[in-house]
Order: structure tokens, then sequence, then C-alpha cells
């Protein structure tokens, strides 16, 4: 079936909301999945599996900076979905690279890392040159997802590409990242992957992008009738006394 | 770029943002139906009726061509038969006497078929992304039924009786904005250049709905008596407008678009302050004023509501016009001695008549403004603001909101939340009823109260600290921290109040939104919902083509006795 942006941020915010996630982080989160999926980046099929352990995060500790040293930062973010956390993490990547040129943070234990790639988008228009890369695993293969954004760019390049065992520097639930106050990033530079066998240049996330504007969004109907049902959470129970001068 | 002069006269935030100054606005030039008038008469818009499929009675389908400089709309009516006692206004109703979509392009058979079996159904069914606006209206029996009988008997229906009400039908909702499946406001925005502007679309279906009710009236009268008939008089018809019913289902949207409301504020803000340091003022632009001020005299004395608090306001704003035009008779010097005199001596309601008012006198300082009521409004978090400058921030810019005493009783009483009965919005009292821990973030200031707590705390240990630091600690307050950030950068957009107190008044919300629809005749039902009348005054569809003075504001019955003699 087909919906609205407008429509499918509303009903993924609510979803969100009624998984417990604070005013600021649902608005977020909702964006995340929207802007993913409408930029060609299939953020539905990554809520889809996000929607499994939503309920949990909210149990779970707050995401920690665990190790410090110069621009480097350790963050811990305790198998968080990264739709509760990266925003803010982003927002430490920016600040301190605005107050030391650069920084590098290692995001440990975090979940749905794909969503990264509107926080850094994000971080690009505000002026950041900001690179990420995490690896997932797909039956026996590897995959390391790559996005990087010059700063002052409107969209990033991503790429995903096979990635040998012996190769892999970060961990399952690793994200790396680094963003840069100064620094023009090359993007065929940056990603020197030899066997890439996807990449997403801005110019195809602005067609899907225009595309989804025109038409409206495609979702599978039993997620659309799932998230809508999750998103029920925030109504209160009717009552008589609700009803007295509820208005039109 | 904004002269520093036209700066320094607009008036500040905590005069034009209080939530009973807002609640006393009234309609102007830069309101949306007027924007949208101006536009359609002056590139002459075609709207012609396409397919009229309609029964004795007035029911069946019906389409309008609505062919602009740019595009092709479809304007398309389901009239269904509603009994009396089915009639509901409430958001929670489930059939009307007609549905409604604005659509692009043409629509064929296939395609009024798919529509056919949704629209009837509003929020029940889909639509899709042809569809600008979905919408429904329901009759007022009591002047429905009397003008159709009038006409019938070849007589126009009783002015003094028909202004009562005002209207024939009334709509209890307009959605837009991508809900149901329809376009979002991103494509209207960006693909329509006709309807780009905020509310373009919706006003121009409630338009629509208003003429066609007058071709409905003639067409069932007709029917009943082919010979004597006759059709509804065109002044009557302006006099006419579409009805509204308004309840708390709008009144979240004035909090959760901060930079828009900044932005329709600012416009009028900008244009009174112009107006103020740089409109022509002489003799005539005077005797100007006195008659409008004495038309809206005449409209407020008319206007009837069973309200008694808006009864009393009107009767207020009654002995501020007489006492106003004593003052401008006695003679005066300046639009800001005007000003200045109506502070000290006007009601609220008073007073923003007045600044309606003087936007009427000036079109070429005020109608331009109209292009410029749109904006991004994305809210940007600053993660590298220190602390001590988002301590700085707040308590400059939220003084307001750190004015309020929370610890007071009554202070945090009102929840606002969204029932499970169609997510209908409704006010619940802490005290008693459940529900407070899903209501909606609306209370600002009290929100602003809880971070700059918590925020304090936080510094006494931290102060090198960025925002982002902060937040990664407090996620809680990301939201909240975000809003006064990005609001922080604009003159307006915040209201300043407390709308979790238990006396609040949502019907302020209500009419500062509607007032820049441009409705006019408010008629609370309660503290909760008001109905109002749109369009009342405007051109008709056949008007298109004719002169047009664009002066609508606050009309006046017609007199028919001059047109029998």
């Amino acid at each position: 079936m087909k919906v609205s942006m407008n429509e499918l941020k509303s009903s993924l915010k609510n979803c969100f909301e009624a998984n417990g996630y604070y005013v600021g982080n649902f608005e977020d989160a909702a964006e995340m999945v929207v802007w993913l999926e409408t930029h060609g980046l299939n953020g539905l099929e990554a809520f889809q599996k996000a929607l499994a352990h939503l309920s949990l995060d909210h149990e779970k500790p707050l995401a920690t900076i665990s190790k410090q040293q110069a621009d480097e930062l350790s963050i811990d973010c305790f198998v968080r979905s990264g739709l509760n956390c990266i925003s803010s993490i982003i927002d430490m990547a920016h600040a301190k690279a605005l107050e030391d040129g650069h920084s590098k943070i290692t995001v440990k234990q975090c979940r749905d890392r794909q969503f990264i790639i509107k926080a850094i988008t994000d971080c690009g228009r505000r002026g950041m040159s900001v690179k990420a890369q995490w690896v997932t695993a797909d039956e026996d293969k590897l995959i390391q997802h790559d996005v990087v954004i010059s700063r002052n760019d409107l969209y990033p390049t991503y790429r995903e590409s096979f990635i040998p065992l012996d190769e892999v520097t970060i961990g399952p639930e690793d994200l790396l990242i680094e963003c840069y106050r100064d620094k023009e990033l090359d993007i065929s530079e940056t990603l020197q992957s030899v066997e890439h066998y996807l990449e997403m240049t801005p110019k195809e996330m602005i067609s899907h992008y225009e595309n989804c504007l025109y038409l409206g969004v495609d979702i599978d109907k039993s997620l659309w009738t799932e998230m809508t049902r999750v998103g029920l959470g925030i109504l209160v129970e009717n009552s008589e006394q609700s009803q007295r001068g509820a208005g039109a | 770029m904004l002269s520093k002069s036209i700066k320094q006269a607009m008036r500040p935030p905590s005069q034009s943002m209080k939530l009973e100054r807002l609640g006393a606005m009234h309609q102007s030039r830069l309101s949306f139906m007027r924007s949208l008038m101006r536009r359609v008469m002056r590139e002459k818009w075609q709207i012609e009726p396409h397919m009229m499929a309609l029964d004795d009675q007035g029911y069946g389908t019906v389409i309008y061509n609505i062919q602009t400089p740019n595009h092709l709309f479809n304007f398309v009516i389901f009239s269904n038969y509603l009994a009396d006692e089915d009639r509901n206004d409430r958001v929670i109703a489930e059939q009307w006497d007609l549905t409604m979509v604005l659509v692009d392009g043409h629509v064929d058979a296939d395609y009024l078929e798919k529509l056919r079996e949704n629209v009837p159904k509003q929020e029940a069914g889909r639509v899709d992304s042809r569809v600008l606006v979905l919408s429904r209206a329901n009759r007022s029996a009591r002047n429905f039924n009397y003008v159709v009988d009038q006409l019938a008997k070849g007589e126009q229906p009783d002015v003094d009786l028909i202004s009562k009400v005002g209207y024939l039908y009334r709509t209890t909702a307009v959605y837009g904005s991508g809900k149901f499946g329809m376009a979002d406001w991103a494509k209207v925005k960006t693909h329509y250049v006709d309807f780009s502007r905020p509310f373009a679309a919706e006003m121009m279906v409630c338009f629509m709905i208003r003429n066609f009710s007058f071709y409905q009236a003639d067409h069932i009268a007709r029917h009943r008596n082919p010979d004597n008939f006759q059709a509804l008089d065109p002044s009557i018809k302006r006099f006419f407008g579409i009805g509204n019913s308004t309840g708390l289902g709008m009144a979240p949207f004035l909090i959760n678009h901060p930079k828009l409301i900044n932005q329709w504020i600012e416009m009028r803000e900008i244009a009174l302050a112009t107006i103020r340091q740089t409109g022509q003022f002489d003799a005539s632009i005077v005797d100007r004023f006195k008659a409008l001020i004495e038309r809206c005299r005449t409209h407020t004395e008319r206007t009837e509501t069973e309200n008694e608090w808006q009864n009393q306001n009107n009767l207020k704003v009654l002995e501020d016009l007489d006492a106003l035009l004593i003052k401008v008779n006695s003679g005066f010097n300046h639009w800001d001695d005007l000003i200045e005199w109506s502070e000290q001596h006007c009601s609220l309601q008073g007073q923003e008549l007045i600044v309606s008012v003087l936007l009427e006198l000036y079109p070429d300082l005020v109608d331009h403004l109209d292009d410029q009521l749109s904006c991004d409004e994305r809210l940007e978090l600053n993660p590298v603001m220190t602390l001590a400058e988002l301590k700085s921030v707040i308590e400059s810019k939220y003084d307001w909101a750190l004015a309020y005493d929370f610890s007071q009783a009554g202070s945090h009483d009102t929840f606002w939340y969204r029932s499970e009965n169609k997510s209908e919005p409704r006010l619940g009292n802490a005290q008693f009823e459940p529900g407070q821990e899903k209501q909606m973030a609306l209370g600002i200031a009290f929100d602003v109260r809880q971070c700059f707590n918590q925020l304090c705390q936080y510094f006494e240990n931290n102060p090198e600290h960025s925002t982002a630091q902060f937040l990664l600690a407090y996620p809680q307050l990301r939201g909240i921290v975000r809003r006064i950030q990005a609001m922080s950068l604009m003159t307006y957009g915040e209201i300043q109040a407390n709308l979790l107190d238990s006396e609040v008044i949502p019907l302020h919300l209500l009419r500062a939104k509607l007032a820049f629809f441009g409705v006019g005749k408010f008629d609370p039902r309660s503290k909760l919902w008001v109905r109002n009348t749109m369009f009342q005054g405007a051109p008709l569809i056949e008007d298109i083509g004719q002169e047009f003075n664009d002066d609508w504001f606050m009309p006046l019955a017609p007199d028919l006795s001059e047109q029998k003699r």
C-alpha cells in the first residue's frame, strides 16, 4: 500500500513514543526511518527488524562515555537501538570536532546502526565532514558499510562491500565515526574498498526522494498495521468523563 | 532586510504572544482566505461545473473543473442523505451530508469510483497522492430548509433571519498535508504553485463548498417548484459564508509548529510596524479608517452568539469602537497615538480589531507579505552551545516561562492527550482522570522550567560541558533543548502561556489560528470548541473576471430594498 511521508512519520512517532522514547528522540527516530526509506536505503526494512526490540530500550542504561582521550571517545550503548541514541552520539562527534578539529568515536554495542546515515547527513549540512563505518553479517558473508559526507554537502555517499574476516577491525555491534571541522573529504579517496556491490550516490538518493514525494511511500500492509497497532499505545482509554465537552 | 526603525516599531513578543491577545485576533488582509481570493480573482481562475449528477433532493455526485494559469484541478463532492438525528460535528462522527476532495488533474470514471468508495468514509478510507484535500460538511438544517422553502415559493430569504447563522453548510474537518494517503505538503508546495501558500488548498475547498451550497439550494428549490422558483440573489449569496466547527484538534498545531507561527505573527507585526512608520497619513486615509470602524461596529453589533463570554467581549468591542470614533473625531497626529491610546482604553479584542483595520488601509504595504507565510520548519539542535550560553538563553528568551510558579495548586493539573476514540485530542484533569503519563508535550513553560532546573544542577558540576554532553546524560531533555535553541533565534513563535494550568482556555489557541485562516463571527460553544464563519462577503464563482476591490472585511448584510425599487 501507499502512504504519504507525513503519515508515515506520524505513525512512526506514535510507535516510538508508545515504546517509551522521549520527546525529541521519537521525532528523530521517525525522521531517520522516513529519510532512509525515501532515499532508497530501506529504512522500513531496518525498522521492521528493529520493531522486535524497540520496547526493550527503556530498560537499558543510557549511552555512556566509557573511554576518553584527546580527540577519541568510546561510547557504550548497552545494545540499544541506534534509533534511540545515534543522534546524541553524532552531536558529541560534532561538538568534539568543532573544539579540536577532529573527533573519532567508537560506538560499542549498538543495534540498527544504518540509521547513522541520516544523522551524518544532518551533520554534513551543518558544516562538518563525517564518515562512518560498521560491519554486519549476512549468512556466510561479512559486509562493510561506509558512509561519507563532505562538509556543507546535502547528501552523503553510501557503500556496501564484502570484507574478509581477517580485514575486519571493528566489533560486530560497533560503529566507527570520524568527524572533521575544516577538512573536505574526497569521496572516492575515502571509500577505497575494492569490491563494493552497492553504492548510493547523492543523485540516486535525490531521485528516490522525488519519486516518494510525488507518489507516496510503498509499505507492506502488515507492517503498517503492526506499526499502527503499536502506536495505539499513546492513546488514552475513552470514558464518559473524557467525552464531555471534548469539542468538534 | 528590515530597516532599524521598522524593527524597533514591531511589538515585542511579551505583548504579541500572550495567549489572551492571540485569542483576541481578528481576520485581516494577510489571512489565508483573503490571500487566496486575491490570487483567484487576479489570475481569473476558471471554475466550471463538469458533472452535476444530483437527484431532485440534491443527492448525488458533482465535479467542478478548476483551471488555474498553471494547472487543472477537479473538485469532487458526494452528497448523501443524512437524517437530522445522525448529524454530528464531532471528529468521532461517521457520516456527513457532504464529503469532498480536491484532486490534481481530471477525474475519470474509474478514479471517480475509487473516490466514491473512500471519500464518504473520510478517516476510515484511503486516498492517494493525487488528492490535495479531503473534507466534509454538514447542513445547517435550520437555515438550509428555510432558504430552499423561500426560493421554492419564489421569494428570497429574509436577510435578518439568515444573518443569525450565516451559512448553509458547516465543515467539521478539512484535511491536507499527507493525511490518509493524500499528497504531502512538501509535494503541494513544490508541485502546485497555485496552492503553495499555507492552507491555500484547504481554503479553496471551503470556498468551493460555499459555492456548491448555493447551487444545491437553487437546484432543490427549482425541482420542487420549477414554474415559480427564484434563484438565490447574488448579493445574499455573497453574504453567506461557510460555517466551520473547530475543536481541540486544532490546538496542538500552534504548539507543534512554532517556526510557522513565528512567521505568521512576524509578518503581521511587520505589516503593522511598516504602517506605523511609513504609512501615508492624511485626511482621506483617516476618513477611510472611520468608515471601516463604522462597518466593524455594525458587523459586530449584528453578530449573534449564545455564548455569554463572547457576547460580553462583543459588547466591549462596541464600547471600544464608540470610544475610538470619539477619539478619532477629536483629532490625532499619527497611528502611533491611536495604537497607544487603544492599549490604554480598549479590550484586547478591540485593540486587535484596530490592527486589522489598519492593515486594510494599506494594501500596497501589506499584501506582498502573504508570500512570506511559509518557512523551513526544522528545529535544529546546536550541540556545541556551551551550557553557560544555554542557561543564558533560557533566562533571557524564556523568562516568561520561568516566571510561572509550578508549586502552586492547579498550575499543572491540566494534561492534553489523544483519546482512543479516533485519536480525538482532549483535556484531562490530573487530579481525577487517568492518562497523564500519555500526555502530549504541549506544556512548554513547564518543560522549560524542568529543563532549566536540571541544567542548573548539571552546570554546577560541569560548567565547561557542551549541550551535546548534557544531552548524552539527559536524553529526555533533547526535545525541549532543541526547541529552546531553535526558537531563541526567532522573535515570535512561542505562545507565552502555561497550557497546563487548570484554568487554561484552549479557545484562545483555536481563535488565533482561525483568525489567520480569515474566519469571522466567532461563536464559542464551550472553552474547547467554536463555531465560526468562513468566506462571508467573499466573491462568488460568477464574480471571477469582474472588477474586484478586495474589500470584504467585516461584511454587512445586503440591503435588498434598494434592488426592489
